[in-house]
């Protein structure tokens, strides 16, 4: 969209700590015992910016800050029979800072969810309006990363409004305004700014499209399941393994399932949106008993034809941004690559569809 | 290189034999063991569980040093009762594998006699993180440099139960486990001081259960956490429910834990529960006297009220 410029890190980080973070809540990533986090920005030691851009990618996704794992929705007091209710669905004006393009790119598939035009969540597009993202070029990415065979460019700012490349060697950091959005919050800090000459933004492009990602060439370009695939012997045998933990999907940057969940405390409670996981056994268990994914089998089948298929038939796009997450954390392995695998190896031994 | 130091190829050749013999005698009717994930570009080897029913994929499994999961837990997915034969299953048992399967044995959740336990002796299984720190290609690394944290101070290397053992037995160190060196030094900080770390590592919680699925402590058939009527605790994360959840998993497994690490290793935040259960194991061993904290046994301290039981805050 625009040129490349370059700041100065000193005086952004001044801008964000300061000014910035008295009209925002500004939510930067920080490494907690070896986890990297977001966190509300509130008494950064000096040189924050600098650590924060070179961490690697947060364990929680970064979007899952504007669909937060508990999230108010009504206030109740009173009772038994007469209750006062207050609405407690709140958006607060948000810059989430160091934001990977895979997960900036999983908001874009969140909007298909939760802001499309017949099907409005108030409160998410409230949210997603209040929000500036500011991504950060991928310089290190984790072995497990394939986002590139998911049609995501670790440097992208396509999906960010502001996105930094910490590359070394500059003078300065390098920025790029990707909204307008993005302008006007770059205006509204009044930094010193320069701009760079078109080679060394080529220059810059050129480092981060340079980087590997071996997984992504194995990984290739999968395609979606067909509504058949219901059907295929391979679910029984690769959900074996599966231990019916909700990880997989509480780190995924694409699953958004929750449920409604009221907590009362005597006379008052909170009824909050709350994640749910479609591979806890429950999750689909009726008021009345019944279970329609009694098993395992169920389950993971339900996992994988949700992100393969049945967001491709609706929306047309397949549900994973290629971050890694499962890859790397599954306890047990199963995970969006080796499963990829085994349904493409089962695909062409039974002579079905291509993936 | 780093490949050969995770497998034993010879006891793999051994491992098969005897499930093939075990499958085609009818002695058993699957087999729990491991097999190697698909090798991808730049990622750790890893083997993973896997369920053998017929004698010709025997080829399939291995044994090595990134077995991570225990498999005695799958146990419980398989159908009983009846004339249910899944149950007369085959499976791998290293020292830790076996203290859980007593775990499950005592709490009449498997029954000895429907197991087939092929015994080995382990020296350790290798950490993830330590190994992804050298591999691929670190031409000097040390097999001690990459162990587990769990394993460097396990006691229990040998199997405690099993119907054969597959290799000769492994000589037992003392456990260093029992010094527990970081129960101690949060035992020393001030209540205000621990409740600030505890929350800080519950916070970072997203309750995804991990650790309590992998736990062979954790074995009831309908757990708390999943009961809504009464409701112990909702999906709710406020930081007092956090706690409750954190109470409920801990108090649960007091004094049935069997040191295994599993939820540790699972964890995706990076969240030490272990401790909680070391610090369990600690009082266990001061107040009862019991010099192995994490063995089985028919009567557990916490299990039965005797007369002279310390009673400090009673
Ligand atoms: S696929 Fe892995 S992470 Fe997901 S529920 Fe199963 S064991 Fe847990
Ligand atoms: S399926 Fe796995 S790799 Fe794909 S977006 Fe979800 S967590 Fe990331
Ligand atoms: S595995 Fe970790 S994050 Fe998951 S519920 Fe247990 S302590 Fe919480």
């Amino acid at each position: 969209m625009s040129a490349t410029i370059t700041v100065d890190l000193e005086e952004l980080e001044t801008q964000l700590a300061g000014d910035v973070s008295r009209r925002f809540d500004v939510y930067v990533p920080v490494d907690e015992n070896g986890a990297v986090v977001f966190r509300r920005l509130t008494t950064p030691a000096s040189g924050w910016l600098k650590r924060s851009v070179s961490l690697t990618r947060s364990v929680l996704p970064a979007n899952k800050l504007l669909t937060p794992q508990t999230d108010p929705v009504l206030r109740f007091q009173g009772g038994p029979t007469d209750y006062e209710v207050s609405d407690a669905a709140a958006s607060t004006d948000l810059v989430i800072l160091g934001v990977k393009p895979c997960d900036a790119r999983a908001l874009k598939l969140l909007d298909k969810v939760f802001a499309d035009e017949s099907d409005i969540d108030q409160v998410y597009v409230e949210r997603r309006q209040k929000t500036v993202l500011i991504g950060v070029a991928c310089e290190k990415p984790e072995p497990t990363c394939f986002c590139k065979a998911m049609g995501v460019s670790p440097w992208s700012s396509d999906d960010c409004d502001l996105m930094i490349y910490p590359m070394q060697g500059l003078e300065g950091l390098a920025l790029k305004c990707s909204s307008d959005k993005g302008q006007a919050f770059l205006a509204g800090m009044h930094l010193t700014i320069r701009e760079l000459p078109a080679e060394t933004s080529e220059e810059i492009e050129a480092h981060y499209r340079a980087i590997p990602q071996p997984l992504s060439e194995f990984v290739g370009h999968p395609e979606a399941l067909s509504l058949d695939s219901f059907e295929l012997p391979i679910w029984g045998r690769i959900s074996e393994r599966c231990l019916s933990c909700g990880l997989c999907t509480y780190l995924c940057p694409t699953c958004y399932c929750f449920a409604v969940v009221d907590k009362s405390l005597g006379e008052r409670g909170l009824r909050a949106r709350c994640w749910d996981s479609c591979m806890f056994p429950d999750f689909l268990k009726m008021a009345g008993g019944h279970n329609p994914r009694p098993t395992k089998k169920e389950r993971v089948r339900q996992r994988f034809m949700h992100k393969l298929c049945y967001t491709h038939e609706r929306y047309g796009q397949i549900f994973c941004v290629g971050c890694g997450r499962c890859v790397e954390k599954c306890p047990v392995g199963l995970h969006f690559v080796d499963v990829l695998s085994q349904l493409r190896r089962e695909l062409a031994g039974g002579g079905g569809d291509g993936l | 290189m780093i490949a050969a130091l995770l497998e034993d190829k010879h006891l793999e050749e051994l491992l098969r034999a005897r499930v093939r013999q075990l499958l085609e005698s009818g002695q058993i009717s699957l087999f729990l063991g491991y097999e190697r994930q698909e090798s991808l570009p730049g990622i750790l080897p890893s083997s993973v569980p896997c369920i053998i029913r017929d004698p010709s994929d025997v080829a399939r499994l291995v044994f090595d040093r990134v077995c991570h999961r225990s498999l005695v837990k799958y146990l419980l997915d398989l159908p009983t009762g009846g004339d249910s034969k899944e149950r007369r299953a085959g499976l791998v048992v290293r020292g830790c594998d076996s203290l859980a399967l007593q775990r499950l044995i005592q709490d009449h959740r498997v029954s000895r006699e429907e197991v087939y336990l092929l015994g080995i002796p382990c020296t350790g299984m290798v950490d993830k993180r330590k190994l992804s720190k050298v591999y691929p290609q670190s031409p000097s690394v040390s097999l001690e440099s990459i162990l587990d944290d769990t394993c460097l101070g396990c006691d229990t290397h040998n199997p405690v139960i099993y119907d054969e053992l597959l290799c000769e037995k492994v000589s037992e160190a003392p456990s260093s486990v029992v010094d527990f060196v970081q129960v101690r030094r949060l035992e020393a900080l001030s209540p205000d001081e621990r409740y600030k770390v505890w929350e800080a590592e519950f916070s970072r919680c997203i309750r995804c259960f991990a650790c309590r699925n992998v736990c062979p402590a954790c074995d009831c058939r309908q757990c708390t956490l999943e009961s809504n009527d009464p409701g112990w605790i909702t999906k709710h994360t406020s930081i007092s429910e956090q706690f409750m959840f954190h109470f409920i998993r801990a108090f649960h497994v007091a004094g049935r834990c069997v040191g295994c690490g599993e939820c540790e290793r699972v964890c995706p935040m990076g969240i030490n529960i272990g401790e909680l259960n070391r610090k369990f194991m600690k009082d266990i061993r001061e107040l009862f006297g019991r010099d192995n904290p994490k063995m089985p046994r028919d009567v557990e301290p916490l299990g039965k009220f005797n007369p002279d039981d310390p009673e400090e805050f009673l």
